[in-house]
């Protein structure tokens, strides 16, 4: 019965959106906005189960002093800090919250995106070599591409051709073809998927137990 | 010799790349930056869009992909406030109301003569990013019902006007996830609803297969794509906040001198490969 009650809500589901997706029928809209309305409650619960999930590891991990423990309690604090600034303030222009998001919480996350640079740096000059003739034209392009997509590649000319326009050749044809094929690939695999769960024949969303 | 080379410590390839990044900012020059085509379509399709007209600017980023993205947000913002043109500002992110913010308080300063809920409006966050965009297909005003900062839609001039997909000439999502792939399955897929993209350097090469086929009607890729367009921005009279087409030109001449540094890091790396491999096969 466990397994029963999701597979068949699952099922009907997902053959109601797929039908009313090729109806107008006025039932079908109104069924289709219902469901519309349900998703956004229940996307909305995720949020909670987010925060109990994040709660929970990081007690977990402070309570039985785990490595990095440390840095639990920073972010226990973040959480809480930033959601009674929140509460209590409000989050519009201006307020507490608002200045923390803009002074500590922005130039912290581009911060730590930023040092990829520096690991890419790094990793290009120990891992990017020519070992073979595939590895030769990746390196080849890979340089096209770098050069070409900032300023100083407009400076660099064969003639008609400008590095810049050789770059964007490159990712409007070979990388588009690529990308295309990946992404029929990927179409396909959620399509299968889809129909996998809507006729029950993939069912590892509902957990292991019984 | 090349063995040393080869196992330079990473201290100094940081050290480089932080002078590379910082010289370029401290010094403050400029490199001249050409429109790519993906740039030039989406600034064609807002420069020739009739004034009064509605766009939806969906800026589904959180800082983290703020320095490649809120550049495109302040460009794209001026080209259209400037041109008459009515924004709606939302987010699929989270974190994403502050970004909006953070443009807002500019825009006021630099727009006095556009008036809040007229001319721009802040609908704020909504979770569930499907269902979002697919409600706005049927009725925005049931996703929505009020705005960012609790006003309900009813009460906002420009908002009685739009009611969903019919009435948005064009949706712009700015991000570095894949939200630009879900506005495309589900708005333009299912409604016809024109669509552009600003992604960040790592994002764009995906979105090729779409401007290809007309889908996106343009794209802004990484921060070049941003400067591109803040520079045609500029150049068309439309730019009141000069300080961010500055920010983010000296932004792309620190890019370019972090390039040529990587660039001579492979070069060097292979040298230095090829040299070890001839000892090693004697």
């Amino acid at each position: 019965m466990r397994r029963r009650v999701p597979l068949a809500i699952a099922f009907i589901a997902g053959v109601v959106m797929l039908i009313q997706f090729f109806s107008p029928h006025p039932t079908l809209r109104v069924t289709y906005e219902t469901m519309l309305n349900w998703l956004r409650i229940i996307s909305a619960f995720t949020f909670v189960l987010g925060i109990v999930s994040f709660m929970r590891v990081h007690f977990t991990k402070v309570t039985h002093k785990r490595a990095g423990w440390g840095y639990s309690i920073v972010a226990i604090l973040g959480f809480v800090i930033m959601t009674s600034l929140g509460f209590i303030y409000g989050t519009g222009a201006g307020t507490p919250f608002d200045k923390m998001y803009e002074y500590v919480y922005a130039p912290l996350g581009a911060t730590v995106f930023s040092l990829l640079a520096f690991y890419l740096a790094s990793a290009s000059f120990r891992a990017f070599r020519a070992r073979n003739i595939d590895a030769t034209i990746l390196l080849v392009v890979a340089i096209i591409i770098m050069l070409g997509r900032v300023p100083v590649g407009s400076f660099i000319r064969w003639g008609k051709f400008s590095l810049p326009e050789l770059a964007e050749w490159i990712m409007a044809y070979p990388n588009m073809a690529a990308q295309r094929g990946l992404l029929i690939g990927i179409a396909l695999g959620a399509i299968c998927m889809s129909l996998k769960i809507i006729l029950g024949i993939e069912r590892s969303y509902l957990g292991r137990g019984e | 010799m090349w063995q040393k080379v080869s196992s330079l410590d990473r201290r100094w390839i940081y050290l480089g790349v932080a002078i590379c990044a910082a010289l370029p900012l401290i010094l403050e020059f400029i490199l001249p930056i050409p429109a790519t085509p993906p740039v030039k379509r989406l600034f064609d399709t807002i420069d020739n869009m009739p004034a009064g007209h509605f766009i939806l600017l969906s800026m589904d980023f959180t800082p983290s992909t703020m320095p490649e993205l809120l550049p495109m947000a302040y460009a794209i913002a001026q080209h259209a406030l400037s041109r008459g043109i009515k924004v709606g500002f939302m987010t699929l992110a989270p974190a994403g109301p502050g970004m909006i913010e953070i443009v807002l308080e500019d825009i006021r300063k630099a727009y006095p003569d556009r008036k809040y809920g007229e001319d721009y409006v802040n609908l704020g966050f909504k979770p569930g990013y499907s269902a979002v965009i697919l409600g706005i297909g049927e009725d925005l005003h049931k996703v929505f019902p009020r705005d960012a900062y609790g006003t309900p839609l009813s009460e906002l001039p420009l908002m009685r006007k739009i009611h969903n997909y019919k009435h948005i000439e064009l949706v712009i999502s700015l991000s570095g996830a894949a939200y630009p792939d879900i506005w495309l399955l589900y708005a333009n897929a299912r409604y016809g609803q024109a669509i552009a993209t600003g992604a960040t350097a790592v994002m764009a090469p995906l979105y090729y297969a779409y401007l290809a086929t007309g889908q996106f009607v343009g794209m802004l890729g990484g921060l070049k794509g941003a400067a591109e367009y803040a520079e045609l921005v500029r150049r068309a009279g439309y730019m009141r906040i000069p300080k961010v087409q500055h920010r983010v030109g000296v932004q792309m001449s620190s890019q370019s001198f972090v390039h040529i540094y990587i660039v001579l890091l492979i070069i060097v790396g292979n040298i230095a490969f090829f040299f070890i491999r001839r000892q090693r096969g004697r």
